[in-house]
């Protein structure tokens, strides 16, 4: 019994993470452009694609290259699209701009279908395996979620804080206006911003592929969990999105034992609500005017 | 417009220890002020007196903290906006707060919007010819009160299309559409050029005649001098002084509170 | 103003005689099943304008709506045996309260969290359906009876084009005298200014509450005409896709317009029959197509109209110079 529950919890913390890093992506370009990006599942779907189907093909499953490949690839797509669409769409009715990333997010759903095909792939040996800790038996690859989101978030953290382009971003996210006053070049904090939120969407493409069949549906739920837990952790915050990813994955996971397994994802929306309505500033709310 | 819609007392507004807090903040403090009927009441003070919490309080946006306030007899201190606006509190605002996609003459007969009314939607939709019969009147009241304040002839344009003193306009306009006892104008003569500052006090005046009360927050010291005949003074969320524009103009609070406490004044 | 009035008048007679002819030019059933598609989505588009398009709050649970509607129709006809005219009152009643349960919640959210809660809601009702037994599971509802009118059975798409066309042309009366009434403006006043609403005596919470309700009314009557009309649901089809779709043609069309909601609806359930030639590209293309649309002509279909007719009197004007 003991076993079992850390068992979950542990996988649920893992989970945890992967909603996390979602839910941090998603702030990333909130904070920026005051956009909110449904085009992400698909980016991270894309991601996946791009890393299975040719990285790993090209590099005969050099592991760590092709992730690095990945990720860069998705970034550089990501200032592209920033130039030609976020930046533009900023001043645009909420309703146009969140109805333009669906869209952008169908193309790349398509675009991989044209590229990869329709078939599931499989990410082979990458992550494979078991490890066991202290009589808990839980999968390599969620170790190296655990892991590898801890030193994304510390890191993102560090740039945020200790650099200037990331204290630009911070400036940017607060007040467009006077960061321009400042000396800030908006718009190029903007990209960058783009640019490190499709960087967490590749590396989390890569971190998914062994969790699920890469197909076009894969992350489609871990999407719509990633901004259930950024408004459960406190909206445009990046340690909120950590906790309430961590929350959500880890209640989640433990309600299992509970109700039958095909609500579980019915408890992580219900959960969304009752925050919305009880709590809508989330756990850590960011203290803005 | 007539003196038959007063009922109650002989004060159309009155507000006893008004507080408004935010956090530590006071930003209002224990204000007392009457607003007589038949009177022109103006509220004035330096910037961040606190002129606009009162006023937002008076019509039910912000809650106050501690008071009453009584309309015509009634406590309204719990009631919300819509609730005071219906009893006939009419509002316009520093910045023009209309209904930018709208035609000036839709954004007026929106301010008749409870006025023309029996029933919901549903009676609405069901009751074909009342509601025809209530839009043509709402139309027809609208288009007058459009022509009184000297907009009928852009009636049907986009009201951000219009010049700032016509926008003005408009919203008098629309807060007229409610039939109201008493209107706050929240510096109505800003950003208005000599000769529209005329045109908007022949026309407040027009509409302090019909039996409506004003109560308005002024910054241009002519337009209050000249049309008011109480004056109450906030400093720093409290009330410094109340009476007739000659007292005020002579009160040496108002003056440290305007010019500074080294200024002494030459009579 | 006559003028413009007469013309408007003979559009509009001229698109009712066309909407008339059309199952008369032999179409085939799947052709006459898109029609009436477009006819249903219509109505859908046309009760998200109230909340969406006029008072510019983002609902993304409409499919959730249309959903809940189709499965009321297809449950109470099924095991409860009524007619299918009584349960389009239930269907409409459970429109009604999907408004007030959600409604009212959603007033306590703004901006990008009511769309975040439509979207939770959608997905609730969507895997509530396809696990729970009573609904059907993953398999949905089948055999639902169809329409009777005097006797003339609703069966074959041509005849529930008619009938649903009919039902449509209501849907706009309706919606057009709430548009063009205080309430139609009231909507708009809230997205435009939400500030100055309560001041003009109105109640904000009921006013939206109000266009709230009259979308999920409206989206649940094309569900439960959609249930009649196909004969079976399932889950599957209501996903947050199609309540995109529906946002999709909204914005594809022409907000705050009716013309617009119809020709948003018909243009998106067209476009996969239009782009066929594309063969394998259309999903990409009609997605870049949409995209760039949205990007580039925001206002819509609509808004383009006056747009061409100033380009003509434009070139009209050089070459006569």
């Amino acid at each position: 019994m003991f076993a079992m529950v850390t068992q979950l919890i542990v996988s649920g913390v893992a989970t945890g993470f992967i909603y996390g890093l979602t839910a941090i992506e998603y702030t990333l370009i909130w904070n920026s452009c005051g956009l909110l990006n449904f085009a992400h599942t698909k980016t991270i779907m894309f991601s996946a694609y791009l890393f299975v189907g040719t990285f790993l093909a090209i590099m005969a499953n050099a592991y760590l290259p092709a992730v690095i490949c990945t990720i860069i690839c998705i970034a550089l797509f990501g200032v592209l699209i920033a130039l030609i669409i976020f930046i533009p769409l900023r001043n645009f009715t909420r309703l146009i701009a969140v109805m333009a990333t669906v869209m952008l997010g169908t193309v790349l759903n398509e675009g991989a279908v044209l590229i990869w095909g329709s078939a599931p792939m499989s990410a082979g040996g990458f992550l494979d395996g078991r490890v066991e800790i202290g009589g808990v038996v839980t999968s390599l690859a969620n170790i190296y979620i655990i892991v590898i989101s801890v030193l994304v978030t510390i890191g993102l953290r560090l740039f945020m804080k200790k650099t200037k382009p990331g204290r630009a971003m911070i400036c940017v996210a607060q007040d467009k206006v006077a960061a321009s006053l400042m000396g800030v070049e908006v718009k190029r904090s903007m990209a960058l911003s783009v640019a490190i939120s499709f960087a967490i969407c590749g590396l989390l493409g890569c971190l998914c592929a062994p969790l699920f069949r890469v197909q076009q549906t894969m992350v489609d739920m871990v999407g719509l969990k990633g901004f259930a837990a950024g408004v459960i952790g406190g909206f445009g915050n990046t340690t909120g999105a950590i906790a309430g990813g961590l929350l959500l994955g880890v209640v989640e996971n433990l309600a299992c034992m509970v109700v039958p397994s095909m609500y579980k994802d019915v408890i992580a929306f219900t959960l969304l609500i009752l925050f919305l309505l009880v709590k809508p500033n989330g756990l850590i709310s960011v203290k803005k005017d | 417009m007539t003196e038959s819609k007063y009922t109650g007392s002989e004060n159309i507004l009155e507000v006893r220890g008004l507080t408004k807090r935010f956090g530590g903040l006071v930003a209002v403090d224990n204000v007392d002020m009457t607003v007589k009927k038949r009177e022109i009441h103006s509220l004035i003070g330096p910037n961040g007196a606190g002129k606009t919490t009162t006023l937002s309080m008076i019509n039910g946006t912000l809650n106050p903290s501690e008071g009453t306030i009584l309309f015509d007899g009634e406590d309204i201190s719990a009631r919300s906006t819509d609730q005071v606006a219906k009893m006939g509190m009419g509002r316009t605002f520093q910045n023009i707060k209309l209904f930018s996609t709208l035609t000036v003459i839709e954004n007026i007969m929106l301010g008749g919007f409870c006025n023309y009314t029996k029933g919901g939607l549903l009676r609405f939709l069901i009751n074909f010819r009342e509601s025809s019969r209530y839009e043509h009147e709402m139309r027809e009241k609208a288009e007058a009160l459009a022509d009184f304040v000297g907009v009928y002839a852009m009636k049907d344009k986009v009201v951000s299309d219009l010049p700032y003193g016509r926008q003005k306009m408009t919203e008098l306009g629309r807060a007229l559409m409610l039939d109201p006892k008493l209107i706050l104008l929240d510096e109505p003569a800003a950003g208005l050029n000599p000769t529209e500052r005329a045109e908007f006090i022949d026309i407040m005046m027009k509409v302090y005649d019909g039996g409506t009360d004003l109560m308005l927050i002024e910054h241009n010291m002519d337009v209050v001098m000249n049309i008011s005949n109480m004056i109450t003074v906030l400093s720093f969320g409290r009330k410094i002084a109340e009476g007739a524009p000659k007292e005020i103009q002579k009160n040496p609070e108002v003056i440290k509170a305007y010019l500074g406490s080294e200024y002494k004044p030459v009579i | 103003m006559k003028n413009l009035r007469t013309s408007k008048a003979i559009s509009i007679a001229a698109v009712l005689i066309v909407a008339l002819i059309v199952p008369q030019l032999g179409f085939n059933d799947y052709i006459m099943t898109i029609f009436v598609q477009g006819l249903l989505y219509s109505i859908i588009v046309l009760g998200l304008n109230f909340i969406t398009g006029m008072t510019g709050q983002m609902n993304l649970g409409n499919a959730a709506v249309f959903g809940l509607g189709a499965y009321t129709a297809a449950l109470s006809t099924t095991k409860l045996g009524i007619s299918p005219w009584l349960a389009m009152i239930l269907v409409a009643l459970m429109g009604w309260l999907i408004g007030l349960v959600l409604g009212y919640p959603s007033l306590r959210v703004k901006g990008v969290y009511l769309t975040l809660t439509t979207i939770a809601f959608n997905e609730i009702v969507r895997l509530c359906l396809q696990n729970m037994e009573w609904t059907g599971g993953v398999g949905g509802v089948r055999s639902i009876p169809r329409f009777h009118i005097f006797g003339f059975l609703i069966n074959t798409p041509v005849r529930n084009y008619y009938f649903i066309l009919i039902i449509l042309v209501f849907v706009i009366f309706i919606t057009y005298r709430i548009i063009h009434s205080k309430y139609g403006r009231a909507f708009i006043a809230v997205r435009d200014n939400v500030d100055a609403v309560e001041t003009c005596g109105i109640k904000l919470s009921r006013i939206k509450v109000q266009a709230f309700t009259l979308s999920t009314i409206y989206g649940a009557i094309a569900g439960g005409l959609y249930a009649s009309f196909m004969g079976y649901v399932s889950p599957t089809t209501f996903t947050m896709n199609l309540s995109m779709s529906f946002a999709v043609m909204l914005i594809i069309g022409g907000r705050c317009s009716i013309a617009g909601c119809i020709i948003g609806a018909f243009v998106i359930s067209f476009a996969p029959e239009l782009l066929r030639f594309l063969g394998t590209y259309y999903q990409f293309t009609y997605a870049l197509i949409i995209m760039l649309a949205l990007i580039f002509n925001p206002n819509g279909l609509v808004a383009l109209g006056p747009k061409i007719k100033h380009l003509f009197v434009k070139i009209f004007h050089k070459a006569e110079a």
